[in-house]
């Protein structure tokens, strides 16, 4: 039980990947708190059946107050702040087209929730962290980031700053014991997802590792960077894609 | 236990580098094989001081011959093979 008791936040909790994740800290002993424009209700219910501990509630990581809530409620519920992992994201929906036909709403959307949402709430943990005198931020990248996807700018442009981000904040959190690492996915066929069966082909043949992704398949690379065995790691991309890209 | 019964070598193994990686994965339950060039005796000690298994043997990572006659002792002295 590696994460006994710890406070673990999970943004986009609700969705595939970020129930994954839910699980995979709960079955270790985590209180998981999992803030969601959706409900993730269904993912609480999931881990409370396994005897776990969660809580979900409603957050837009874009808007501050709303994070801001958000976390000062987990931290009095949970008795702190000990991980953040900066999951939600603006993906499922976007509005696909080359960047030149790209409304401006539809770019600053993305950069609202990928990017300031995943610095306002390292930036409402931040003073739990500070007071814990430890922490571990977790931002989700994307491979797109790394191998330029086409068409849909907006998103490859803000995950491309999220590994930028984490560098930033590992700089200005390493004298309080805070270490921000993130981790790229590469095209994770998440369960019951539709996907072109020629394109998740084409994805499988770019890897060492062929096959197709899977959500869990990332699980175990961010309970990594949550836990103890990562504490002198700060500021680093780890690329969880089955070795379709090499990065370092 | 997240390593238990499963064969881990670590060349080298009788640098103090080595000796944390070892020491980390006996206590998870791992079988350590640790050849080196040197003695690695002090580290089987501290293994097996606290309960784990251990081996080690001379090997020249440098030269095939060695390093097969090593992967085939290991290979025999466990019921797998983890590199």
């Amino acid at each position: 039980m590696r994460f006994t008791d710890k406070s673990v936040i999970i943004t986009g909790g609700g969705g595939k990947i970020g129930k994954a994740y839910a699980i995979g800290f709960a079955k270790e002993g985590a209180k998981v708190a999992l803030p969601d424009i959706a409900s993730a209700d269904h993912v609480v219910k999931a881990i409370r059946d396994m005897g776990g501990t969660a809580i979900s509630m409603a957050c837009d990581v874009s808007d501050e107050k709303s994070v801001r809530t958000m976390v000062d409620q987990v931290a009095k519920e949970f008795g702190g702040v000990d991980v953040l992992v900066n999951n939600a994201a603006y993906f499922m929906s976007v509005k696909k087209s080359v960047f030149w036909e790209m409304a401006v709403d539809e770019f600053d959307k993305a950069m609202a929730v990928n990017v300031r949402g995943s610095w306002l709430c390292a930036k409402a943990a931040f003073p739990y962290m500070k007071q814990q005198g430890k922490g571990k931020i977790i931002n989700i990248s994307s491979g797109t980031a790394l191998n330029g996807g086409q068409n849909y700018i907006h998103y490859v442009t803000s995950k491309g700053a999220l590994i930028a981000m984490t560098r930033a904040m590992a700089k200005e959190l390493g004298d309080y014991n805070i270490c921000v690492n993130t981790v790229s996915p590469g095209f994770v066929v998440t369960e019951g997802r539709q996907v072109d069966p020629a394109f998740n082909a084409s994805r499988v043949a770019s890897r060492a590792l062929k096959r197709t992704q899977v959500e869990n398949d990332l699980v175990g690379t961010v309970m990594f960077l949550a836990s103890p065995e990562s504490d002198f790691m700060t500021g680093q991309l780890l690329n969880v894609d089955g070795g379709a890209h090499f990065v370092g | 236990m997240r390593f238990k019964d499963k064969s881990v070598v670590i060349t080298g193994g009788g640098g103090k580098i080595a000796k944390a990686y070892a020491m980390a994965f006996a206590k998870e339950g791992a079988k350590v094989a640790l050849p080196d060039i040197a003695s690695a005796d002090h580290v089987i000690k501290a293994i097996e001081d606290m309960g784990g298994t251990a081996i080690s043997m001379a090997c020249d990572v440098s030269d095939e011959k060695s390093v097969k006659a090593t992967a085939d002792e290991v290979a025999g002295s466990s019921a797998l093979l983890t590199f």
